[in-house]
């Protein structure tokens, strides 16, 4: 049975000490997440979300190498294999002189490749229209976005978000971006 | 998942017989080896010395480089175990002892010696002029170099280093008794200052005591290397004193696995710091190709010193670290960075040693070459045991004396909290 789409049941919090028991409760509770926004990083909430470790690493060290191999490789062809420089009495292969553009090209190619990959891992490109549960999760605000399917239980998932003080529990079949009147509503209802 | 997190702990340190004895042990091979070496010439004996003592000078300067450094940057994550660092720079009075012994080799004179082999470890003290370029050169570095001025500077290096620990640890005593923050902001001031007079301070002892073994040669690279092989080791040194507390029933949730990740971070981008600036000396010098500078590297690049200097010395400093702490769920293991900070203390050794134990002098065709191959001389880590096993002493001594957890510090609960 395909689940109900765009169907999330939200839970806003205002201190990060309630939103990381209540994510791992949520955890435990084997509910789905959509995600977990919060203001800034709070430390500890991916492990209580169940994620694993990103795989961004990879992106970088293997670009990282490929920096390497690409400096090394390309200076050896150009001052040794292809037609031998001599350069200042040198050997025409000068190990020690390429090491500092070795060096440059495995940082840059590895940290622009780390900026690309952790766009592409996030799915953010120019252009996209943010999707914002909640107008003051840029500001003060902590909320749980929990995926509605057919397993949801909302009362149980109430009853989590009850007992860890949360501020406003709502279920919303679209985000905030999609309803400006929604977005007020929540603002003057969230401004207390 | 607890935000309370339950202190179960010894508040206080009681150094610990078998580790005791261990360090009075590690004490009497350095003094056995040290005894021996003079079997070699003074000019080994106190080659060696230089090497220990300088290397363990490093231990107290990085505990003050680590509380400066928190107390700069609002460094919250080290309260809890910042009694360790505190209690590595008590050592600096012990420190000036151990230079003072490698100060009695100025009473060693070349007078009488007819061979190659100079008997004295710094050829600029007791200087006879013999009217070649090599006297010429270092006459004019006698304006620095001259045994007064040095032994003026030691009490100067000392004396700031010295007095600043005290003024630090006191104010973090003081703390303990009333609570009170003002104590933090006073020894942030005193870090603001710190931090510029270990730069000077570092950088001249470090040209005192290592570089003028080679008078004549020139790096304007060599305190900063020496730093970052002081950080470095100093780094590994604090790993492996924090797990020797845990394994005998401290720390034990004072300290935990992001503790040990930050300090994995710290030795990971030490010894790349270190491995940075090794290389950029050697690089810049072997493409500028000027003499008075190639002259280290050529006693070290065409004799067997090679595999030392090229080989294993970035392989211990760098290699070793880098590959064992790249992963991130290495810098949590305690094993692989208790790893790769013996290969640290290690490196740190090696390094040392393939910079003063090969003395070169000028063969007939006026070029360098070494007194001493590798296998001649490496065991003068003996005494690097020696004089260690005596600052764990002193170390572990002054742990005692002092409550192991400073509750009072306002960053004690963020660092025992510490969640990466």
């Amino acid at each position: 049975m395909p689940k109900e789409k765009n169907k999330f049941f939200l839970g806003v919090f205002t201190d990060e000490d309630d939103v990381k028991p209540a994510t791992q409760a949520c955890a435990d509770a084997d509910f789905t997440f959509h995600d977990v926004f919060a203001p800034y990083e709070v430390h500890g909430l991916d492990r209580a979300m169940g994620l694993s470790q990103s795989k961004i690493t990879w992106v970088t060290f293997l670009c990282g190498l490929m920096g390497t191999t690409i400096a090394l490789g390309g200076m050896s062809y150009v001052s040794w294999w292809d037609w031998p420089l001599n350069i200042g009495g040198k050997s025409p292969f000068p190990l020690p002189a390429f090491i500092p553009v070795t060096f440059e090209l495995t940082v840059l190619i590895g940290g622009v490749c780390t900026m690309m990959g952790l766009f592409a891992l996030c799915r953010i490109f120019p252009g996209k229209k943010a999707r914002l549960f909640h107008p003051r999760v840029t500001d003060d605000r902590f909320v749980i976005v929990i995926e509605v399917d057919e397993d949801f239980d909302e009362a149980k998932c109430r009853e989590i978000f009850t007992r860890h003080n949360a501020e406003e529990m709502k279920l919303v079949d679209h985000d905030y971006a999609a309803d400006p009147a929604d977005a007020e509503a929540s603002v003057e209802g969230g401004a207390a | 998942m607890s935000h309370e997190v339950h202190l179960d702990e010894p508040e206080t340190f009681t150094f610990p017989a078998l580790v005791k004895m261990g360090s009075i042990a590690a004490m009497l091979v350095g003094a056995v080896t040290f005894g021996l070496s003079f079997l070699g010439g003074t000019n080994l004996a106190f080659g060696g010395w230089a090497i220990a003592s300088w290397y363990v000078v490093g231990f107290p300067l990085f505990g003050m480089f680590l509380l400066a450094i928190n107390h700069l940057s609002s460094g919250g994550w080290a309260a809890t175990m910042k009694r360790v660092p505190e209690a590595m720079t008590q050592y600096f009075p012990v420190g000036l002892l151990t230079i003072g012994v490698l100060c009695l080799s100025f009473l060693i004179t070349d007078e009488g010696n007819h061979s190659e082999v100079s008997r004295q470890l710094y050829s600029w003290a007791n200087f006879v002029n013999h009217g070649d370029e090599h006297s010429e050169l270092i006459e004019k570095k006698e304006l620095w170099l001259n045994i007064p001025f040095f032994l003026g500077r030691t009490l100067l290096y000392f004396g700031i280093w010295a007095g600043f620990a005290w003024a630090m640890v006191r104010q973090s005593r003081k703390q303990d008794v009333d609570g009170d923050y003002k104590h933090t902001f006073a020894a942030r001031k005193l870090s603001a200052v710190f931090a510029i007079l270990f730069g000077l301070t570092v950088t001249f002892a470090s040209i005192d005591y290592i570089k003028s073994v080679e008078p004549t040669w020139f790096s304007t690279m060599f305190g900063v290397y020496q730093f970052g092989g002081i950080v470095q080791s100093g780094f590994a040194m604090l790993i492996l004193l924090i797990l020797l507390l845990r394994r005998t029933g401290y720390l034990r949730t004072a300290v935990n696995t992001s503790h040990f990740h930050t300090l994995g971070i710290w030795l990971f981008a030490a010894a790349t710091f270190w491995a940075y600036i090794w290389f950029c000396q050697f690089m810049l010098i072997w493409y500028t190709n000027i003499p008075e500078e190639t002259q280290h590297f050529f006693a070290r690049w065409n004799t067997p010193w090679f595999w030392i200097t090229f080989g294993l010395n970035p392989l211990l400093n760098w290699v070793i670290p880098f590959l064992a702490l790249l992963p991130r769920p290495n810098k949590r293991n305690t094993k692989v960075l208790a790893i790769a900070a013996v290969s640290s203390l290690l490196g740190r050794f090696v390094d040392l040693w393939q910079f003063v134990t090969p003395q070169p002098h000028h063969d007939a065709n006026g070029l360098p070459e070494p007194n001493w191959m590798p296998w001649e001389t490496f065991w003068l880590i003996g005494i690097v045991v020696g004089v260690i096993g005596l600052f764990l002493f002193v170390t572990l001594r002054a742990l005692e004396k002092a409550p192991l957890l400073a509750k009072n510090d306002p960053f004690f609960d963020e660092a025992l909290h510490a969640d990466i």
